[in-house]
């Protein structure tokens, strides 16, 4: 029950965000779809995975693969529907424990603390790169077969 | 087709997608796209996040360069959308250039959201992550109204031209101003939720995405005044939210 009130909330929040970033129409229902679905990806995961950065990890890889097929689909940029889709998996709360940490003068909590936010921003950076590389590189793929087919007619 | 009629419409069109928050490598291939529709044999850009640099070269004709400044940073995914179609829709069809003038003005009118939906927008999505992160019922009302504070001074600043980062320090401050206050006269139960709620309205997430596909298509300048941004900006979030805490003493 509690796993399915965070997916709600993070329905709502991105769609939140996508009206801040003013996506219209059906764009808007698909960010908020992402944004349930990156933080039901992030538990489901953690049936697999006991670490939190891998966790957020795949999260982020299912969330920008979801972006990307959309984009393809609605033939739109994969930014539209990865900006709002990827806000509930942003470490917000990390960044602020990290801060009161600090100002408590608790130095090993805050360099744990630390540690981890910038991994979690580190997972989903690399989240998103492995994603795009890999998209580009099945368009370049797809043209290069396209030619050769071409050339051999 | 002249190459001193065709570049300020290229570029117009690369300028407004760069600063409604697309990628460069967007940019950069919407511009050579069109150009090149148009009968350009060679097209250079140089685009980085504050600018914008073409040289075109025609058909019997010198070269031409055209450099554009961008200052400012609105967000706005549809619009983005929008141009992406119609650079798109350019490169199929080829109409004459006022055509395509008219094409972007009917752009740059397109409905956005209205104050109140966004006023909302920015108070719910604190609620929401308030309830996400742990809070209960009561902190994510209250966690409401430190949203609609934080809009209300994020806007004044960004219309009177202040700094990214001064502009954190000062909303993130406000936001957990609000939160403490709240939780000083027992009408909320957690201060940390709701700052927690509220200083995501002001994570850097658009610009770390897209700086990170900036990296990815190797745009390494861009990539890398992004990641700056972003750092800076998570700083004066925390800065912000460090002084009214420590004003207060609620740590240490």
């Amino acid at each position: 029950m509690n796993y399915f009130l965070e997916c709600v909330y993070s329905f709502i929040g991105s769609i939140c965000f996508g009206i801040i970033f003013n996506i219209q129409g059906r764009k808007l229902f698909y960010s908020g779809l992402g944004g349930a679905l990156s933080q039901g990806a992030y538990i489901a995961m953690g049936l697999i995975v006991k670490d939190d950065i891998t966790r957020y990890l795949f999260a982020t890889i299912i969330t920008a693969i979801y972006a990307e097929v959309l984009a393809r689909i609605e033939k739109t940029p994969a930014t539209v529907i990865l900006v709002p889709s990827i806000i509930p998996l942003v470490p917000g709360g990390m960044m602020y424990y990290t801060m009161e940490y600090c100002i408590l003068g608790e130095n090993s909590k805050f360099i744990n603390m630390l540690l981890e936010t910038l991994g979690v921003a580190g997972a989903l950076a690399m989240g998103i790169l492995v994603v795009s590389s890999g998209n580009k590189l099945m368009k370049v793929a797809a043209r290069k077969r396209r030619k050769l087919i071409a050339f051999r007619k | 087709m002249q190459s001193k009629n065709l570049l300020p419409v290229a570029i117009k069109i690369g300028s407004l997608m760069l600063e409604f928050g697309a990628e460069i490598y967007r940019v950069e291939e919407s511009i050579y796209r069109i150009c090149k529709a148009y009968g350009a044999t060679s097209t250079e850009i140089f685009a980085i996040p504050s600018a914008i640099i073409v040289t075109i070269n025609m058909e019997d004709e010198d070269f031409y360069t055209l450099s554009k400044h961008i200052f400012s940073k609105e967000t706005d995914l549809d619009k983005v959308d929008k141009l992406n179609d119609l650079s798109r829709y350019i490169c199929n069809n080829t109409p004459d250039l006022t055509t395509v003038n008219e094409m972007i003005k009917i752009i740059l009118t397109r409905k956005t959201y209205n104050k109140l939906s966004n006023t909302i927008a920015y108070a719910v999505a604190p609620a929401t992550f308030c309830l996400f992160f742990g809070g209960n019922l009561k902190d994510a009302a209250y966690s409401m109204i430190c949203g609609i504070v934080v809009k209300m001074f994020y806007d004044n600043l960004t219309r009177l031209q202040a700094n990214t980062i001064f502009i954190n320090i000062i909303c993130s401050s406000i936001g957990s101003l609000f939160a403490v206050l709240f939780v000083k006269f027992g009408l909320a139960d957690h201060y940390d939720k709701i700052i927690i709620g509220t200083i995501m309205l002001l994570v850097p997430g658009l610009i770390l995405t897209t700086s990170m596909r900036d990296f990815m298509m190797g745009d390494l300048i861009a990539g890398v005044l992004g990641l700056i941004e972003a750092l800076l900006i998570a700083t004066g979030i925390a800065i912000g939210v460090a002084l009214v805490l420590t004003l207060f003493g609620i740590t240490g």
